[in-house]
């Protein structure tokens, strides 16, 4: 893995494994383990930009997203607070399908 | 007087700017409530991007049962433990707000009725086959800005009938690139295949992969990041592969042009460098 710090456009998380976007401006596809933006796929396919995606995302409580990957402990996880819950986690999630012709 | 009106229309200016800026959030579709062999799938779509939040319990008083997900405009939670028989109250909205309340009711035999409080959004469903359905109401709404994907999601691939015998898929840390990503893939796009779990879900970009060197399909290559990406133009499928042939994502693009926007050259299998 890089040594240098990759940036979620999105949250500002600085533990990605890859840049989001490569020099030919290809998608890393890595889903944002911080709020869930998924370059590639968040923007190019539902046409939310990082901006927005990340406004709407700490407009929500800037939950961590990843059900697989832990929060880390401090640094690179912004405001990044797994919500307790009164079960054990379950599974849920929420696909954006904006559609649209372009 | 003077003052008052000033501070009036001060007042009122303030009160239109923050609305037009943080317009709330409706409810546009649904609730709908389907079925799987994981419990009940409640869905239902807004019109911006919000959170996932649905309480819900036996007493409309006591909603202590709890479900949330993350951003998106189709919402949807998977209630795992509803017990056939009582009737369940729930209310379900964004992170910051509630949009809606309701019963839910699942029979003995399987079948699952969803009411809200106004009474207008009454599903009943019911299901024996164990693949989550995708609600109607959802296709249906789903369906009007892109009616090109108006038959929903297009059939899985299908292999042609003198096609191979089945291959052996390797395991899957041998297929999936980042593997502690692969339950988030999966949560996000396991539906587009009718993936049952994550296993399930790289077993199936895999076999893709091979489908797609067998059959010629398009593919680029991303000298940049050493990237495949590949398309399957009948089933609009999409995957992204590593320079090892391991996945980055799979998934069913709703956009048009999403395939000609991808960067990279042509390349044909043999040129591949896995
Ligand atoms: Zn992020």
């Amino acid at each position: 893995m890089a040594s240098k710090k990759q940036i979620c456009a999105a949250c500002g998380f600085t533990g990605l494994g890859s840049p989001q976007r490569s020099s030919s401006g290809g998608a890393s596809h890595e889903i944002c383990p911080s709020c869930g933006f998924e370059p590639g796929y968040t923007d190019d396919d539902q046409d939310i930009s990082p901006e927005q995606w990340g406004t709407e995302w700490r407009a929500s409580g800037s939950k961590w997203f990843s059900k697989s990957i832990p929060a880390p402990r401090k640094k690179s996880a912004p405001k990044a607070a797994v919500e307790k819950s009164v079960r054990p986690t379950k599974k849920v999630r929420a696909r954006s399908v904006k559609k649209r012709n372009r | 007087m003077n003052q008052s009106w000033k501070s009036f229309f001060c007042l009122s200016a303030l009160f239109l700017a923050q609305f037009s800026i943080t317009k709330a959030v409706e409810l546009k579709t649904g609730p709908t409530a389907t079925l799987s062999k994981e419990g009940v799938v409640v869905t239902w779509t807004t019109d911006g991007i919000s959170g996932t939040r649905l309480h819900y319990g036996r007493q409309p008083a006591l909603l202590n049962f709890k479900e949330d997900g993350g951003l998106g405009i189709t919402h949807e939670v998977t209630l795992e433990d509803l017990e056939p028989g009582p009737t369940y109250h729930f209310s379900l909205g964004t992170a910051k707000r509630w949009l809606t309340s309701g019963t839910l009711t699942l029979s003995p035999s399987g079948e699952v009725v969803i009411t809200t409080e106004k009474g207008d959004s009454k599903t009943n469903t019911s299901t024996a086959n164990p693949t989550p359905a995708k609600p109607k109401e959802l296709e249906k709404a789903e369906s009007q800005p892109l009616p090109k994907l108006t038959p929903a999601r297009p059939a899985p691939i299908k292999p042609p009938a003198n096609a191979p015998p089945p291959q052996k898929v390797p395991p899957t840390s041998k297929t999936w690139g980042y593997i502690p990503s692969l339950q988030d893939h999966f949560d996000r796009h396991g539906r587009d295949f009718q993936s049952t779990s994550p296993e399930d879900y790289a077993a199936k970009a895999w076999l893709f992969l091979q489908y797609a060197k067998r059959n010629n399909l398009p593919m680029k290559w991303d000298s940049a990041d050493r990237t495949l990406r590949v398309w399957e133009p009948r089933s609009r499928a999409f995957a992204a592969y590593n320079a090892n042939g391991t996945t980055k994502t799979f998934f069913r693009p709703n956009s048009d042009t999403y395939w000609s926007r991808q960067p990279g050259r042509p390349i044909k299998p043999d040129e591949l460098p896995f």
